[in-house]
């Protein structure tokens, strides 16, 4: 769906995407420096139609996962617009990945700490591997409401439907 | 025995830091949020519960009686020891029962209304499992060195018990009731509780462990107060309480969030039919 990071967005096209989870890896490589599709910060869901959709946080306005954070690690950047989760004061209690009404945040075992979507400061690796262009990051004034509309509707339609089969957060 | 009851809940605390991740030595940093995190109220209300309750502890095993009368600020550590300790028995269920995304933690008494059932039914099961605690180490301490004093206490808790357990009883049977007319997702998880893959836990861990058998062998041992019946029915009650926690962890489902169930609708009806609930994507 959509993500705001200075002023731009993350947008999913689903019709695209042909699972080669190349997003997932590139993820996973710039976040823990190894292939570990369960360690990504983005997920592709598989539903049962052999349709794919990557997923990543939504970064919401009013976030739930900032909200359910006790040590205040999980934290709304008021520059970026992003919702980050700071590696160092993270103490892993799990609040944002129950809290979070996607299911984003997720909770890394090797590294022990809750980690989610940072958009990789702005240069998201996903959006620059992406052989089909199935993921895109563009100034959200260049995104229409009724596209923004429909990519969402089509990706929450899959997740709705589908099951996290071949992703990475398992 | 009552008395000991901190330092029990410091070795639960002390279990509850294992189960944090690498930086666990920051758990002293989860009181940090208490604006809008229950997790770092329930941590302010459980410190407070173990220190003064330690603070009481210390008291009554090193103050002279005497003394101990006469000290106005040991009777309001004694007060707000036992608020603390109400606080503890009933912040876990608010605690789960703030993530409101997951329907079958927010059953409520009437629909989408009045009181949430949940934090109600750990304080019931809180008090049920802690006065069978202290029963059980009435029963051991009796055992071990043949003092009677605590009987008179045994045969009051057991009263006690009776009461608290049909409590339980009505509120969970509400809970399951309600959650089985909820929302999709709640009745999903009433499902799994009464006939799916957690039936087994609920029917013979909750309905049996924590309520029935103990419940049997408390009506049964009013009169008698045998320690080895009211051994097993305190045994019974703990184990129960735990499997009940289990239970209500391991059925929670997320709610599909309002602009998904768009989606599924606009999907079955492509023809643009209007949206029934607009309203619902405020959120």
């Amino acid at each position: 769906l959509v993500s705001n990071v200075h002023g731009k967005v993350i947008i999913i096209n689903d019709d695209w995407c042909n699972g080669c989870l190349e997003c997932a890896v590139a993820c996973s490589i710039v976040h823990t420096g190894d292939i570990a599709l369960d360690r990504a910060h983005i997920m592709v869901c598989k539903t049962g139609e052999e349709r794919f959709v990557p997923l990543t946080c939504h970064h919401c306005e009013t976030p739930s996962c900032v909200r359910a954070c006790p040590t205040k690690a999980c934290h709304q950047d008021l520059e970026s617009q992003r919702v980050l989760i700071d590696p160092n004061r993270c103490i892993g209690c799990r609040s944002c990945v129950t809290a979070c009404p996607f299911g984003h945040a997720h909770y890394d075992e090797v590294a022990r700490i809750s980690t989610k979507c940072d958009y990789c400061d702005g240069a998201p690796e996903c959006e620059k591997i992406c052989e089909t262009h199935a993921i895109r990051y563009v100034s959200a004034d260049e995104v229409s409401q009724p596209a923004k509309r429909g990519a969402g509707l089509v990706r929450a339609a899959v997740r709705l439907r589908g099951r996290r089969a071949t992703t990475a957060g398992g | 025995l009552v008395l000991w009851g901190p330092l029990v809940a410091a070795a639960g605390a002390s279990l509850l830091i294992l189960h944090l991740g690498r930086n666990w030595y920051l758990f002293f940093t989860a009181g940090r949020n208490p604006r809008t995190s229950w997790l770092a109220r329930g941590f302010s209300i459980l410190l407070s519960f173990i220190v003064l309750g330690c603070a009481v502890l210390l008291v009554d095993v090193f103050v002279p009686a005497w003394a101990q009368s006469h000290a106005v600020i040991a009777h309001v550590t004694e007060a707000l020891g036992v608020i603390a300790a109400l606080g503890t028995a009933i912040y876990t269920g608010i605690l789960i029962q703030s993530n409101t995304w997951i329907p079958a933690w927010n059953v409520r008494l009437r629909p989408a209304s009045g009181l949430p059932l949940l934090p109600a039914l750990f304080l019931l099961s809180a008090l049920s499992t802690g006065s069978m605690g202290v029963l059980m180490g009435a029963s051991v301490h009796r055992l071990v060195t043949g003092n009677a004093s605590a009987d008179d206490l045994m045969g009051a808790i057991d009263v006690l018990e009776i009461v608290l357990l049909v409590l339980e009883a009505a509120v969970l049977t509400l809970y399951v009731r309600n959650m089985r007319l909820g929302k999709p997702e709640a009745a999903l998880s009433a499902q799994m509780l009464l006939r799916g893959a957690w039936r087994l836990r609920f029917w013979i861990g909750v309905v049996g462990a924590a309520l029935a058998v103990p419940f049997i062998l408390d009506v049964v041992n009013l009169g008698l107060s045998q320690r080895v019946i009211a051994g097993v029915a305190a045994v019974s009650v703990l184990v129960g309480g735990a499997v009940l926690r289990l239970a209500i962890l391991g059925i929670g489902i997320k709610e599909t969030p309002p602009l998904y169930r768009r989606s599924e609708w606009q999907r079955a009806h492509p023809r643009q039919v209007p949206w029934p609930c607009d309203d619902e994507l405020r959120w």
